[in-house]
Formats: C-alpha cells, structure tokens, sequence
C-alpha cells in the first residue's frame, strides 16, 4: 500500500467503530446507516474518479451512484465493516476501469484541442489539475491510483490488469509529461 | 531506465499532495442512490441452515442436561418426550415462517454482536468517547430485545404447532 494518503486523523479509530456500526445498520437494511456511509466517504470518492474520468463530470457522479449501489447490493461480502472504505474504494476503481475497459460511454478525446475540463471544486492548482486530466489515459490512471487514491504498485497492477513494472513505467511517464507541460 | 523519480521532483509531489481531496457531491446524487438501492434480503438456504443449526444446538443442550439431572417430577415425561419429538424432527419438516424469523433473529443478533466487539475494541483506544458510549448502549439494549424475542418466537411453534406423544 501507498501510504502517502493514510490519513492519520486522532479520531480514526472512532470513525472506524463508526463506520462498523453503520454497515452493520445497513446490512439489516437500515437505509439511513447507509446514507450516513454515503456522507461520509462519497466526498473523498469523487475528486478521485473525476480525474480518473479525465474531467467528465457526468461520468464520475455515475461511478459514484454505482459504487454505492453496488455497495448496498454487495455488503454481505463485507467481512469486516470497519474497512468499509477501503473496500468501497477498490469497487469504484473497479467499476471506473471496467467502464473505460468496456468503451460503454464516450470517451474524451484526449488528443483533441479542446480546452481542458475544469474542476467542480475551486482548483488551487489548476494548471496541474488540467494537467493530469490531459495524460493519456494509462498514465493517467497510474499516477491517480498512486497519488491520489494511496495505492501501491501491485494494487494498481491488479486493478488496472498489468504488471507491476509496467505500473512503474507509466507512473515515471505520467510524471515526465506532467514536468513537460508544467514547465 | 530510471523507473520512480519521485524523489528527484520534490516540486512536483508537493504540488500533487496539496491537490483537492474533499468535494462534496451534489446532494440530488444521493436521492438517485437511494431510488435505486433493492430491498435487501436473506438468502433463503442460509435462512434455513441457521434455523437448522440453532434447533441443532437447542435439542444437543436439552438432552445433555436431561442425561446430567433426571427430572424427579411430574413434568418429566412431557419434557423427555419432547426432547425425543425434536430430536426426531426433519429440516424440511420445520414451519417456513418459524425458521425465517429465527433466522432472522439470530443473524440480526451476531451482527449486533459482532458491532458491540468492534465498539468495545473502540473504546479501549478512545477511553470516555461519548458518541461510543452511546453506541455501546443502543446496541446492548438491542442484543437484549433480541434475545426477548427470541425466546418468545420459540416457544410458540413447538407447543402449537406440534403434536407430542405424551
């Protein structure tokens, strides 16, 4: 695991219990234990799969929606309700890159001369955020996954279905292009 | 080929680790969520297997401790012919309605069980949290309604619905 992203919040171990409580809740079919999941953890998701999504606003929120669908559907398989997000977190990477795998939606045209997407939220960086959205799309995906979403080599392997190494190389990629087009 | 030049770039990771985390989405998105989201439901062969499992351990209990202390009194021959009326009953003979809200009941009571431990396991790091503490309650006033019910769902199927030799 990328550890750059653990979050080393004093009350951690509390949002966790919390967290356990609520999927426990939700697996009776408590709705609202469910929706007080969905406010805490949908708003560290989304800016993750809006640049996973190259700045397609429209197709993050329908990860998003789907994630949390899916979530509902599959929290039986959920062994331990205290690792809720890290488990949500692998099931939207899933579905955000078996979507772009499958083509299902159109794609940005990432060669294209259009102007780069801006952010929904107020962009301290933004010629950096406009940036990673214009990576083609492999490195993008790395350089998210390990940046942004914490994980490491290997996850990312599985995830994306490539060999560590080549994860490697499309992260020294993602980066060289990201210092070109910032320089 | 030099793979991870991180940190060569110093400049670079700090502008990327100062980059926004947090968005809260728009609120109708959780509205089309929830008009999604199925009833949930137990799967009915794992209904039924933890309502055979419980009778399992109900009829194990009753003979041993009727082997450890003979009853001396009148109610004697109700209860061993009982016993041997349970022992002889079939999985597929139990009433549906009786091994669903067993079922039901017992799952409800491990995941409650299972929420208490992690809490507890919470409070050992969190000493006087007050919003654990207050999930602790609520889940110990839970698991014994549970148990209430529970020992109330039982009695009724196999006085009612039963015919036992006596």
């Amino acid at each position: 695991m990328n550890d750059a992203l653990a979050r080393p919040l004093p009350d951690a171990a509390a949002e966790r219990a919390e967290d356990a409580v609520r999927v426990a809740a939700a697996r009776r079919g408590d709705r609202a234990a469910f929706e007080g999941l969905y406010r805490r953890h949908a708003g560290w998701l989304l800016p993750m799969l809006w640049r996973l999504a190259a700045g397609d606003r429209g197709r993050a929120e329908d990860w998003l929606q789907e994630a949390f669908v899916q979530a509902w559907q599959k929290l039986d398989q959920l062994r331990d309700g205290a690792a809720f997000p890290a488990w949500l977190k692998r099931l939207a990477v899933n579905l955000a890159l078996a979507d772009q795998r499958r083509g299902q939606l159109t794609l940005v045209d990432q060669t294209s001369e259009q102007a780069a997407p801006e952010p929904p939220w107020p962009a301290a960086d933004l010629d950096l955020e406009r940036a990673i959205v214009s990576l083609p799309e492999r490195a993008r995906h790395v350089l998210v996954l390990f940046h942004l979403a914490g994980l490491g080599h290997t996850e990312i392997g599985l995830a994306m279905n490539i060999d560590p190494g080549t994860s490697k190389a499309q992260l020294h990629r993602a980066r060289t292009l990201l210092k070109e087009r910032l320089a | 080929m030099k793979i991870d030049d991180s940190r060569l770039d110093p400049s670079l990771d700090r502008r990327l680790a100062a980059l926004t985390r947090e968005y809260a989405p728009d609120p109708a998105l959780w509205h089309g969520i929830e008009a999604r989201l199925p009833p949930r439901r137990r799967s009915r062969r794992l209904a039924i297997a933890a309502a055979v499992g419980g009778l399992a351990l109900i009829v194990a209990t009753l003979t041993a401790q009727l082997q450890r202390e003979p009853l001396l009194d009148p109610g004697r021959m109700t209860v061993d012919a009982e016993a041997q009326a349970l022992r002889a009953l079939e999985p597929e003979s139990i009433p549906a309605a009786w091994t669903e809200a067993a079922a039901g009941l017992e799952s409800a009571w491990h995941d409650n069980q299972a929420a208490i431990a992690e809490l507890e396991q919470a409070l050992e790091r969190s000493p006087g949290n007050r919003l654990l503490l207050d999930f602790l309650a609520q889940a110990r006033l839970r698991q014994a309604r549970l148990i209430g019910q529970a020992a109330t769902r039982n009695s009724v199927p196999i006085s009612t619905e039963r015919k036992i030799d006596t």
